[in-house]
């Protein structure tokens, strides 16, 4: 069976090379029937790949000992689930992964333009399938999952896999790898569009109209992706925080950002037709840095925990990074000229110049984050010493740019387009200031005098006020007008301009996301070994150990204790923290109990048998407004599928009649 | 550069997201805590040394032991730092000490803001400076306006 | 098994590819050499909807409203000429505007065959040049 997936991915990698061909030929000998032909290659390359990766589902769940893969990363006793989720656990199978999401991508993005812009499509799709090319060479040369186990020349099985990694058998784990790579992959798309028009000279923004839908929706299984990852760390890993700065973090956190730079800034050249090579330079940037992002999971060029083992394959990464940008930087250089945006600003004190500095700050981010990540490597280099850059370097770095984003996030939307006088700036601002500053004076004189802490919550409340106010004032305006509550107005409000009031809605998310990461300077811990009936104090809770049961099955054996916890005499909850040690791969983990409440979590680690005495031994973390974070996190969601809803918009005005029916249909369909 | 260390202590326990301070059990245990957050475990987790939730950690009990007995002993944490430092080299501190070439390590960050706020600076001016439309486009006169002003009133009534 | 499968599937992805009728060519749409125009209108007029809406919302001075109101209609004006005069070009050209296949300048639509002789363009795939004679490339 394993010969099928093989010459499938071989197949796959001939028609990737006729499919460029074919669309570029197509191209410039002007043939419809090669351009055609290379789409529908687009969809046998789809085909191929599927074939391929149905294959190795299907030897998973066959427990096909045989295939290294398989050994490697599953077992027999493996539930189902995670059998399928074993075909990302391992490098081979996520890359096969990952390029069958791309196939599957440029399938939409053939299909979902087929009647439009046919004169990009061929270089999209020579884009697209030279990126699947790349991942083909690594699948098919370099680390194929259909290798088999063989001994002096014949084909072996071992009994039994390793099994999947036990830290990774954990819900949100199985989809964690999959949002990620529906975030790194579909920036591909974008760029495709981006590289295609730039190529083909467009007049007007037409890739970007083209384009919206794809960065948002991908732009959120980014965050998605990400966030799983924190919710997984938090949950699973039991250090009682989410976010260790590790470089695999890191490298997910880098396109995020530029993403995030490319959706403000691409509002500048949809309205006024300003920083075109920005967003340009942007959108590569984000592709880039997500193949970047792949290669250090799978490199080993820096360690850590998420890092596939060491292999060859760093190589390929470096050859294709390589070329890939240098064509960008070419391309962009030869188009400077077509690229002229009509930047014209009227006023400093303008939206225009708040994104500016909220592109610079992002950037900024970037950054040092990519600076931190590298630097190890880079000082190794010039002084021979081993360094850590850790945790400590990046918050130093970037709380203060993160608070000064946070505060752009409260004044941007603020400043009207164009430009903002005094007054209107007075008419905004003076409310919601007046109000955190206050705040600010409770919290000082009553919580805290952690300065961040402090800014955190001042410029929490700032951006939570005004954003609050938008809705408020707009929907008075429209009750003003036709009358109704003041929440159906909101409704209206946002309906009439999604991606505005989505983009508002997403803000909040990320003022609750402030909230939740500030707790962090507030957490309690304490750890101890505990007898029966033995009683632990943090903060306001006491913690008493009152049972202690051993389990066993299949995949693992497990120790459960029960632990009473009660404040101030008064039984809250029953917790059933749990050590957990898996048969097929012999690791040991822990399952956290947590008890989550929006003002702290309560967080029970059995963190493992002490030496002397086999006593279980209980580590307790309270962790301070936490949930803001994922609550953030579903805000920033809802906002985002909000954004995704076209605004409701009467296009009452004379349309030109030059326009062929289908165009019309396309202005109408967009709008 | 005195002051530059009190903030970085400052720093160490703002709004960080994985840094836990701890504001109950006793101060020693704070202290123990605060140093171990600077220190990078190596035992092969990814955390720091106060963090590492690895129980029976080598690394980690080999490190708090001796911070332990040098707090006990009346000792700053920059000597235990340094101590530690020396005996397992540069790479068991979390984040790099700012001196020699890691200094740039820790300005480039800054130095990249720096120069991305010139660029800013420099940006807006060019912008601000008025310029004939692009592609021969004439610029608008009053009359253009005028002409076209029933036009567009009315379109724009019909949008709303 | 594997390989009768393999089989299958390559000879059908071959045949997928390759195996396309005249009737699945796409007709060529002429691209409309005022979209960018367009575009670019339906852009100013989301702005001074939004601009219209937040003055309403007392977020903006009476001067900043009216500055900027007229700093987009300015621009709006340009568009608006500039369409006025493609449109007026494609008019005087083709008494029929109904036609796209004969609309001006860029909008010239692609032709479907070229004759590698005499290099006239035809609009419908031909078997032989219309003009020379000359025997066309197939299926393209």
């Amino acid at each position: 069976m394993e010969n099928l997936g093989s010459l499938a991915l071989l197949f796959a990698f001939c028609f990737a090379i006729y499919t460029v061909l074919a669309a570029l030929v197509g191209k410039w000998k002007d043939r419809a029937y090669l351009a055609v032909s290379a789409e529908r290659a687009v969809i046998a390359l789809w085909a191929l790949v599927t074939t391929a990766a149905g294959t190795l589902v299907y030897l998973l769940f066959q427990n096909d000992f045989r295939l290294s893969f398989v050994a490697a990363h599953s077992n027999r006793d493996l539930p189902a689930v995670y059998k399928f989720a074993a075909w990302w656990g391992g490098q081979e199978g996520s890359l096969l992964f990952w390029l069958w999401i791309l196939s599957t991508y440029a399938v939409v993005a053939v299909y979902t333009n087929r009647r439009k812009h046919r004169d990009m499509m061929p270089y999209v799709i020579t884009i697209l399938v030279t990126v699947q090319c790349f991942f083909l060479i690594l699948v098919n040369f370099v680390a194929n999952p259909f290798q088999v186990l063989a001994a002096g020349g014949e084909i072996t099985a071992v009994p039994d896999g390793r099994g999947l990694n036990p830290l990774l058998q954990y819900p949100a784990m199985v989809i964690h790898p999959p949002f990620l790579y529906l975030g790194y992959v579909g920036f591909c798309v974008p760029f495709a569009f981006a590289a295609a028009s730039l190529i083909t000279k467009q007049k007007g923004e037409a890739w970007i109209a083209t384009t919206r839908i794809w960065t948002m929706v991908t732009w959120l299984f980014q965050t998605c992706g990400i966030m799983l990852g924190a919710r997984w760390a938090y949950a699973v890993l039991g250090w009682g925080g989410y976010w260790a700065w590790d470089p695999v973090e890191n490298a997910s956190l880098l396109p995020w950002i530029t993403a995030t730079a490319y959706l403000h800034s691409v509002m500048m050249q949809e309205k006024k037709g300003m920083m075109k090579v920005w967003n340009i330079v942007l959108i590569s940037a984000t592709f880039f840095l997500c193949i970047f992002g792949t290669f250090l999971t799978r490199s080993g060029v820096v360690s850590s925990v998420h890092a596939f083992a060491q292999s060859p394959i760093g190589k390929y990464f470096v050859v294709f990074l390589a070329l890939g940008i240098a064509a960008t930087v070419y391309l962009i250089l030869n188009r400077l000229d077509f690229l002229k945006s009509e930047n014209q600003l009227e006023s400093l004190v303008s939206r225009e110049s708040s994104f500016l500095f909220n592109n610079l700050l992002l950037l900024a981010s970037c950054f040092a984050v990519l600076w931190g990540t590298l630097f190890p490597v880079l000082s190794e280099a010039v002084t021979g010493e081993k360094i850590s850059v850790g945790a400590p370097f990046f918050n130093k770095v970037n709380v203060p740019i993160g608070l000064f984003l946070l505060f752009l996030t409260g004044v941007g939307p603020l400043f009207a387009w164009r430009r903002t006088s005094v007054e209107s700036l007075k008419r905004n601002f003076l409310w919601p200031s007046v109000v955190s500053l206050a705040l600010g004076a409770a919290l000082l004189a009553t919580v805290t005098r952690n300065f961040y802490a402090l800014m955190a919550f001042m410029l929490s409340c700032f951006v939570g006020l005004t954003i609050l106010a938008e809705f408020y004032k707009g929907a008075r305006a429209i009750q003003a007008k036709g009358g109704g509550s003041l929440v159906v107005c909101a409704a209206e409000l946002t309906h009439r301009n999604t991606r505005r009031y989505g983009g508002y809605i997403i803000h909040m998310g990320i003022v609750f996301m402030f909230i939740g990461f500030t707790g962090a300077v507030f957490t309690s811990e304490a750890q101890q070994e505990m007898n029966l009936g033995d009683t632990l104090k943090v903060a306001a809770y006491s913690f008493r150990l009152t049972d202690l049961k051993q389990t066993d099955n299949r995949n693992y054996a497990s120790s459960v204790a029960t632990i009473e916890v009660s404040n101030n005499g008064e039984l809250l909850q029953t917790m059933h923290p749990e050590r957990r040690f898996y048969h097929a791969s012999e690791q040991p983990t822990s399952e956290v109990a947590i008890r989550p409440r929006l003002k702290e979590d309560v967080y029970v680690v059995f963190a493992g048998m002490s030496n002397e005495g086999q006593k279980p031994v209980i580590q307790v973390f309270v962790n301070p407004l936490v949930n803001w974070v994922w609550l953030g996190t579903l805000v920033v969601i809802g906002g985002t599928l909000i954004a995704l809803v076209p605004s409701k918009v009467k296009l009452a005005y004379a349309r030109t009649q030059v326009l062929g029916t289908t165009k019309k249909h396309e202005v109408l369909a967009q709008s | 550069m005195k002051s530059w260390h009190k903030a970085s202590i400052l720093f160490l326990l703002a709004l960080v997201l994985s840094a836990q301070t701890v504001s109950t059990g006793d101060k020693m245990h704070v202290r123990l805590r605060a140093i171990g957050e600077k220190l990078k475990c190596q035992c092969g987790c990814s955390y720091t040394v106060g963090s590492c939730n690895m129980l029976n950690c080598h690394f980690k009990s080999e490190v708090d032991a001796q911070i332990s007995a040098d707090l006990g002993a009346g000792a700053d944490e920059a000597s235990i730092l340094g101590k530690l430092k020396e005996k397992y080299g540069t790479l068991v501190l979390a984040a790099p000490p700012a001196e020699g070439f890691n200094l740039v390590g820790w300005l480039m960050p800054f130095i990249g803001l720096v120069v991305g706020l010139i660029a800013v600076r420099y940006i807006l001016i060019r912008w601000r400076r008025p310029r004939p439309a692009l592609g021969g486009a004439p610029a608008a006169s009053g009359a253009l306006v005028e002409k076209f002003r029933d036009q567009m009133e009315k379109e724009l009534a019909d949008l709303e | 098994m594997a390989f009768a499968l393999a089989a299958i599937l390559i000879v059908a992805v071959v045949v997928f590819t390759l195996a396309i009728r005249q009737k699945d060519l796409p007709e060529a749409v002429p691209p409309s050499p005022t979209a960018h125009l367009e575009e670019r209108k339906k852009a100013i007029y989301d702005s001074l909807r939004d601009l219209q809406f937040e003055y309403r919302m007392g977020k903006l001075s009476d001067t900043d409203y009216a500055e900027t109101k007229l700093d987009l209609q300015r621009q709006l004006a340009v568009v608006l000429a500039e369409m006025e005069k493609l449109q007026g070009k494609a008019e005087n050209a083709v008494p029929t505007p109904a036609a796209p296949a004969t609309a001006p300048g860029p909008a010239k639509p692609r032709p479907v065959a070229v004759c590698p002789r005499c290099s006239t363009e035809f609009f419908q795939p031909m078997k032989f040049c219309g003009e020379c004679g000359q025997a066309m490339p197939s299926a393209s």
